[in-house]
């Protein structure tokens, strides 16, 4: 597609975030809106997350945002055609005491705040998933929380976007946002061609954001973590909610298409993200552990992907300063998909109405890190 | 249920394993040790293997080589792609109707580390030539073969090869495997390990797995030979038990002496087209009709005067336009194309076959390679996406070789030729260039551009250059 002189509204990055954005945006009536991808819708971290939503969280940002979020999952997969998102629950599985006595006493907080968590003993594990036990004391679970499968979120809302009339520009890579009078004016395609911009530029790039900022002269705290994850072929569904072994930081999803996403912590530099054999084997080890089942099933693909992780672990959404109509949202440290469908909203109403909705995303702003105004988990637990 | 096996055949003779009992839901059926158990269950006349697990329609064998999944069945309890899975006394068989069930696996797998100088990845006529020229040097060989039976393609192709005596010009295919698979198992750096899948290039090493083990291999140099899938045609119900692959119906019917169907409809006329036409008709089926869409038959003039002897129309300007059937195909429709291949109306046909050969080409194999970072280009004439390489087979990745289809799909002869110029390019790397290499390997070059001059070779000849990395970093 050819894009055009100008443009109303610039969406930097096809991913999560910018495709909600655009949605949330064009549900009002925006026109010409264009979306800029530097490969194809999903390439960054979206495509490669394992879709995992939840408000069940530590701090009261996150617990709130994530409830709006969910409830907006909740009337995309209305809005959306093909959009799924099954609330099947989180459920963590905890193996020492001492995680057993945090875990109660995040339950008791998050409860607080309206997130139905509750501790689940042995038999009532069993009950849910068909697991081996083994050293599982007790679990978190977590009724609010569900999946989303991002290839479904990535085919439905590009669907959607077209029948709204946004134009998505995929293979298009922005190179620089010029600047001057306090407002971003055009944006630089392809190394080449300059876009003018009349209304907004939403720079939703992931870990991509950095780079882009960088060359305008704004510093944003953001670092690479990059992270592993596989997926297998599909099975019949046998394990609903996510669950998440605590100690080691590993986890299994299988969405309704039945393929298995399983993930552990495996830290590699940010400069060397060759995939790593040690990755496959602590991830299947441990897993296999509880659930022998995935020894049966075939391995289709190993990747890596990135989280774009702040000092604080909280995300960084808003107008840069002295740039009034140049929006920001990253920094999301591993949650931007679960919190796309409200950022995406938020976002819009920064546009629209000139700030956003809830005094939560407010908290986000970029300034938050030069004042020493770092956001904290509510509550420490142990 | 009729029994499918060949009982006579005037090249083959098949050697089969000891007698055997397996059971397909629940009844027992006569299978023979070691044979594949894709073909054990469709020799005994059954149709559908499994049901496709959304729209419920039947699946049976397509591939025979263990890309495709339409032959997965459950085998004690987990799920299984039967045509590469050797038959066992007492299995017990059941069909998948629907996704397939991850269930609990007892079996843990032994895992092996191994650090050597080549790997070599595929036991095909690529693989088995660079094997051939490391054989007995003092580098160290592993070889990774996911099949029953080393040879790639090899062991199904009864024809008799063309040509030079050096590239076994009056021999046929599954002799020539049967040569090399014992020659290897005598080279005293080798290692041969059959039935393993190499799955996954990782910093740690490049990992394999088979059905007992897992091995994680650290190689200085690699080959990678690993072939090419064959293609399916978009047609009305081309998913219905009968249609097949002109290379799966081979292996049922050369390597494991099962007869893919009694009345055939072959689709694409180039060399295996008219080759697997003739195969069938040595294995005592009748082939109702080869199709050709091109106004020409795309093959050598030889293979079709062979089958053109025996009666069998070769109708050009005729397509495939679909199939009908409930658990297997019953009759096809086939009509004629214009110039532009648009169907002309009114010249639809029903052909009373129980089966439908696709011979409509092949795609390189590229995943391997590409997990290893090579630089690949999109090149139609060499078969679709294939890896750049220099004219010694070395790819962007230094020390990592390609040879055969997947580097261009072509012949047997071209994937000896190329594995032997890979072969000698790691020893010239890891040896020095030493006179008696370096002569060979020019020779090589030679023969292979020879080879190429054939009207055949036009696309390849057309196309080849578009494939190649300026030879500058290779140490040559």
């Amino acid at each position: 597609m050819v894009v055009k002189q100008s443009v109303e509204v610039a969406i930097i990055g096809g991913g999560s975030t910018g495709l909600m954005t655009a949605y949330y945006l064009a549900r009002e009536g925006v026109k010409d809106i264009h979306i800029f991808e530097g490969r194809y819708l999903g390439f960054g971290s979206t495509g490669r997350c394992a879709g995992g939503v939840r408000a069940s969280f530590a701090s009261d940002v996150h617990v709130k945002l994530m409830k709006e979020s969910i409830s907006r999952w909740l009337s995309l997969r209305e809005e959306i055609s093909g959009l799924e998102f099954v609330q099947d629950g989180y459920l963590w599985l905890l193996t020492t005491e001492e995680l057993v006595e945090v875990h109660k006493k995040l339950s008791a907080y998050q409860n607080s705040l309206g997130v139905p968590t509750r501790i689940l003993e042995r038999d009532e594990i069993r009950d849910m998933v068909p697991i081996e036990l083994n050293d599982i004391l007790a679990a978190l679970y977590d009724p609010m929380a569900g999946k989303a499968s991002p290839l479904k979120f990535l085919w439905s809302v590009r669907r959607k976007l077209r029948e709204l009339g946004v134009a998505i520009h995929e293979y298009t890579p922005v190179t620089n946002v010029r600047v001057s009078g306090g407002r971003a004016r055009s944006i630089t395609i392809n190394e080449s061609k300059d876009v003018e911009v009349g209304g907004h530029v939403v720079v939703a790039a992931g870990v991509w954001c950095k780079d882009i900022l960088e060359r305008i002269g704004v510093k944003i705290p953001l670092k690479k973590d990059p992270h592993h994850l596989l997926v297998t072929e599909k099975y019949v569904q046998f394990i609903k909610p996510l669950v998440i072994h605590k100690e080691t930081g590993s986890y299994i999803v299988q969405h309704e298409t039945g393929s298995l996403l399983i993930g552990t912590e495996f830290p590699v530099p940010e400069e060397d993200t060759t995939l790593r054999y040690g990755y496959l084997r602590k991830a299947v080890t441990i897993m296999s552990r509880y659930f022998p089942q995935i020894l049966s099933t075939n391995l289709l693909r190993v990747w890596i992907g990135y989280y774009e992780v702040t000092p604080d672990h909280h995300p960084i959404v808003g107008v840069i300063p002295h740039l009034e109509n140049l929006v920001v949202a990253t920094g999301f440290s591993g949650h931007g998909y679960m919190m796309a469908p409200i950022i995406g909203e938020e976002l819009k109403n920064i546009i629209l109405e000139g700030k956003p909705k809830l005094p939560e995303t407010r908290e986000l702003r970029l300034e938050r890190f030069e004042e020493g105004k770092l956001l904290k988990e509510s509550a420490v637990f142990g | 249920m009729g029994d499918r096996r060949i009982r006579s055949h005037p090249i083959l003779e098949f050697k089969r394993g000891r007698e055997i009992t397996i059971f397909f839901e629940g009844e027992p059926l006569r299978a023979f040790e070691g044979e594949s158990l894709a073909a054990a269950i469709y020799a005994a006349g059954i149709d559908v293997f499994r049901l496709s697990p959304t729209l419920k329609r039947p699946r049976a064998v397509f591939c025979m080589v263990g890309k495709c999944g339409s032959c997965m069945v459950r085998v004690n309890g987990i799920p299984t792609r039967s045509c590469i899975t050797p038959a066992e006394d007492g299995m017990r068989v059941e069909r998948i109707n629907d996704l397939p069930e991850a269930s609990k696996y007892e079996k843990r797998l032994v895992s092996e580390e191994i650090t050597t100088d080549v790997l070599i990845v595929g036991g095909g006529p690529a693989g088995m030539a660079s094997a051939e020229v490391l054989c007995n040097t003092d580098l160290n060989v592993v070889l990774v073969d996911d099949q029953i039976r080393l040879g790639g393609q090899l062991i199904k192709q009864t024809h008799i090869f063309f040509g030079s005596k050096e590239l076994f010009a009056g021999r046929r295919g599954f002799e020539i495997a049967e040569e090399y698979s014992s020659k290897l198992s005598k080279c005293s750096n080798m290692r041969i390990i059959s039935g393993a899948t190499v799955v996954g290039v990782f910093k740690e090493g490049v990992l394999a797995v088979s059905d007992e083990a897992k091995y994680l291999i650290r190689p200085k140099y690699v080959v990678i030979a690993t072939g090419a899938y064959e293609n399916h045609l978009v047609f009305e119900n081309n998913d219905l038990p009968g249609v097949m692959g002109a290379g799966g119906a081979q292996t049922l019917m050369n390597v494991w002496g099962v007869k893919p169907g009694n009345e055939v409809l072959v689709v694409g006329s180039g060399n295996v087209g008219l080759i697997i036409s003739y195969q069938l008709l040595q294995a005592g089926a009748e082939v109702k009709a080869v199709v050709e869409a091109l106004p020409r038959i795309g093959g050598w003039f030889v293979h079709a005067a062979k089958i053109r002897r025996y009666g069998v129309p070769i109708l050009t300007s005729h397509t495939i336009l679909g199939v009908n059937g409930t658990r297997r195909v019953e009759e096809a429709v086939i009509a004629r194309v214009d110039e532009n291949w648009n169907v002309v109306g009114g010249t639809e046909r029903f052909v009373k076959v129980d089966t439908v050969l696709l011979a409509v080409g092949l795609t390189p194999n590229t995943e391997l390679v590409r997990q290893f970072g090579a630089a690949t280009r999109y090149i139609p004439d060499l078969g679709g996406l294939v890896p750049l390489k220099t004219p010694y087979m070395e790819t962007s990745v230094e020390n990592v070789f390609v040879a055969g289809d997947l580097a261009a799909i072509e012949e047997a002869t071209t994937a000896f030729i190329e594995g032997w110029i890979a072969g000698y390019s790691i020893l010239i790397k890891a040896r020095g260039e030493r006179e008696e290499y370096l002569t060979k390997r020019e020779n090589l070059l030679r023969m292979l551009y020879e080879y190429r001059s054939a009207p055949v070779s036009e696309k390849i000849r057309r196309s080849w250059q578009l494939s190649l990395l300026p030879c500058g970093g290779v140490n040559a």
